[in-house]
């Protein structure tokens, strides 16, 4: 259905594409090592963002199946938003 | 040698692979249709090495700062080179 | 050889294009501006006609230091930052940390400006440091930079436009590699004549190809450092820091662990910046002193990168004892790889780290990221002349590809005429603003000429070969008092205006070398515009 697909690579692309890229940012520092001067999880997500929006973008145009696409970018929003909630 | 004077000889190295590569690509003879009879020899992988070699020995010798200025300065240089319109050699 | 197949092809081209079309001018004031925010030292420099000393920081600092401190409320005393103007006043601005009126986290404290030589205290302004009065100096310097850094729009939302001008510039590297299928073949093919089409694809692909690592390392950086301020910070201070941005700047920056009240004598400022200069080779660029006047002072010395080092370095003295402790890495206390990699994102995007060269170097690059992006503006325009989208950019291209440089040559103009009695700050806004408004006007002129490039061109040959003269007119020194006194800077932006000049206008006479050698063929063509 090209019209869905349509809405769903818009969508995948621009909104989710960039949320997925802010989320995976904010739950880097609960993850990341803090390396040896204990600032590298606090650096390497704010020096890693641009990556992170274009990796994701990218995968939204290079994706054949949208629907595919949609949920894997929403799976990562939600398991990154999840990540932040349970450490509060 | 200063690192001035290293990014110099490093650049005009570089250049010079770089001037050979273009007057022995193929597809530049080709598309304006130049006059090669007397053409250099083909080298195409000495070529390539040359231009990068001298980066690698900047890098090698930790003169960090002479290698990002060659950077910078090789892709500039080798642009301006490439982009003039070869003379019509019919 | 294709990385894709055909459907994510024709979707990474269409995402190419058209955000090319519809951001790509705007990125194209982000990078010229940015091209010309390289120099913006020297440009001050030459907009006052050199510094009135080589050497701000070896004058005698630390008795008028000393002076000052007593003057102020001692809750300003938590921090102090020094650095000299492009004229060689020295700003000295006693802070604490505060939230301003618009909610945002800003240093708040007297700010002192001092005259070289003599140190007299020219002006003392109150306040939150975002919203103290400009320096009249540094006036037209700091026009370019905030105008290529937020496009003079208020913080966050300027950050936010360079910052999507950065992603957009980043993606059409990624997608124009991917795209390029012949891309090593084609890159000793010089730009054919054979038809316009294939001229305009071939000269924004020649051009992207050579310079596509630093393409995408001046889109990533400046991405960075747009986004770190307007997102990156915040984002990270709310998950690890429950929303203290201050502690997290404190804990990033790697604020020494002790904390003293007592207060202690304060060591000599003037033989630690000795020490420092002799130790590096270099003047600092800007001081830092935590907690003046308490047993855990500490004094930062930054210094540019020199010799064979990329990085710059900070020095730091214990202002109690006057004792060196060493080089402290841009953040945390100690060492990381996070810091590296943070501490060359200045130096790979301002390539001031081999001083005049790499700079003149990194100009050069932003004239060939501006010549990408206008060329692949052409592109389009020339795939699609009929079409509503294809005639307005049509003239919207040189409009803008001119037009902003020309409101470059407003803002300096309007600085020159006002710097020597009247508001050099608002001259300068003005200045771009009529720039520009000349060549919006000019553009409406122009619409049904061929030649509108050609026009601009002159128009900003004329005006870049003006401004030297300019310059010299509203009181600024001839080329031997400049040399004499050391201010050899100032000479040699005059003649880059000058050649720049010359080169505008003469290329603006030469016409365009497809319809030259469409004419040598035989073929009638009407006047066509030069790129």
């Amino acid at each position: 259905m090209p019209a869905r697909d349509n809405v769903l690579r818009w969508v995948m692309a621009g909104p989710l594409a960039l949320i997925a890229a802010v989320v995976t940012m904010a739950s880097m520092p609960l993850w990341l090592p803090g390396g040896a001067a204990g600032i590298d999880n606090l650096i390497w997500p704010i020096l890693l963002f641009p990556a992170l929006w274009a990796v994701y973008f990218l995968y939204a145009l290079i994706e054949a199946r949208p629907l595919r696409g949609t949920g894997v970018i929403a799976a990562i929003i939600l398991a990154n938003a999840a990540l932040i909630y349970s450490r509060f | 040698m200063s690192t001035l004077s290293l990014f110099a000889a490093a650049t005009a190295i570089s250049l010079l692979a770089v001037i050979y590569l273009l007057y022995t690509d193929t597809k530049r003879t080709r598309v304006f249709r130049l006059n090669r009879a007397r053409a250099l020899p083909r080298y195409r992988r000495a070529g390539w090495a040359i231009a990068f070699a001298p980066g690698a020995a900047l890098l090698g010798l930790g003169e960090l700062s002479a290698f990002l200025a060659w950077c910078g300065a090789i892709t500039v240089l080798a642009w301006l080179v490439v982009a003039r319109t070869p003379a019509d050699n019919r | 050889m294709s990385l894709v197949n055909q459907a994510t092809s024709k979707r990474l081209l269409a995402v190419h294009g058209w955000s090319g079309v519809l951001l790509g001018l705007f990125l194209y004031v982000v990078v010229i501006t940015g091209t010309v925010a390289v120099l913006s030292q020297e440009i001050g420099a030459w907009s006052i006609s050199g510094a009135k000393t080589q050497a701000p920081f070896s004058q005698p600092l630390d008795a008028r230091i000393r002076q000052l401190a007593q003057t102020v409320e001692p809750k300003y005393r938590e921090d102090i930052t020094i650095y000299p103007n492009a004229s060689g006043t020295i700003l000295v601005f006693f802070h604490t940390h505060g939230v301003n009126s618009a909610g945002k986290p800003d240093d708040v404290g007297v700010r002192f400006l001092l005259e070289p030589g003599t140190l007299k205290v020219a002006a003392r302004d109150e306040g939150y440091g975002s919203e103290l009065p400009e320096d009249r100096d540094s006036a037209l310097d700091y026009f370019i930079s905030i105008l290529h850094i937020s496009l003079h729009a208020p913080d966050p939302v300027g950050l936010y436009l360079t910052g999507l001008a950065g992603f957009v510039m980043l993606f059409a590297v990624i997608s124009g590699i991917i795209l390029h299928r012949h891309l090593i073949k084609d890159l000793f093919v010089a730009p054919r004549l054979s038809s316009r089409l294939l001229n305009r694809r071939d000269r924004h692909i020649l051009a992207g190809s050579w310079s596509l690592p630093f393409g995408f390392l001046l889109a990533f950086t400046g991405t960075f450092f747009s986004f770190a301020g307007a997102i990156g910070l915040p984002i990270v201070a709310m998950v690890a820091f429950g929303g203290d941005q201050e502690k997290m700047t404190e804990t990033l920056v790697g604020a020494p662990a002790t904390v003293s009240e007592r207060p202690a004598d304060m060591a000599n400022l003037d033989s630690m910046i000795a020490r420092s200069v002799a130790r590096t080779g270099t003047q600092p660029s800007f001081v830092s002193i935590a907690h003046w006047g308490a047993a855990d002072s500490r004094a930062y010395l930054y210094h540019l990168p020199s010799g064979r080092a990329v990085e710059a370095s900070t020095h730091v003295y214990d202002m109690a004892s006057g004792r060196y402790h060493g080089v402290k890495p841009d953040l945390g206390t100690r060492p990381s790889f996070g810091s590296t990699v943070y501490a060359w994102m200045g130096p790979l995007h301002f390539g001031h780290f081999a001083g005049l060269l790499s700079k003149l170097i990194w100009v050069s690059l932003g004239l060939a990221a501006s010549y990408v992006t206008l060329t692949g503006l052409r592109l389009w325009v020339e795939r699609r002349p009929d079409m509503p989208s294809g005639r307005v950019l049509g003239v919207a291209i040189p409009m803008v590809g001119y037009g902003v440089p020309i409101g470059l040559t407003g803002a300096a103009l309007g600085f020159l005429l006002n710097y020597p009695a009247g508001d050099p700050v608002s001259g300068t806004a003005f200045g771009f603003v009529w720039g520009c408004a000349f060549a919006v006007l000019l553009a409406g002129v122009l619409i049904r000429r061929g030649d509108a490039s050609a026009v601009f061109m002159a128009v900003l040959g004329l005006a870049m070969v003006a401004l030297p003269l300019v310059r010299l007119a509203t009181g600024g020194q001839g080329w031997p008092d400049l040399v004499g006194a050391g201010h050899a800077v100032v000479v040699m932006i005059d003649l880059m205006l000058l050649a720049g000049g010359v080169f505008a206008l003469h290329r603006s006479r030469r016409g365009d070398a497809i319809a030259r050698s469409a004419r040598g063929d035989g073929q009638a063509s009407a006047a066509v515009p030069a790129e």
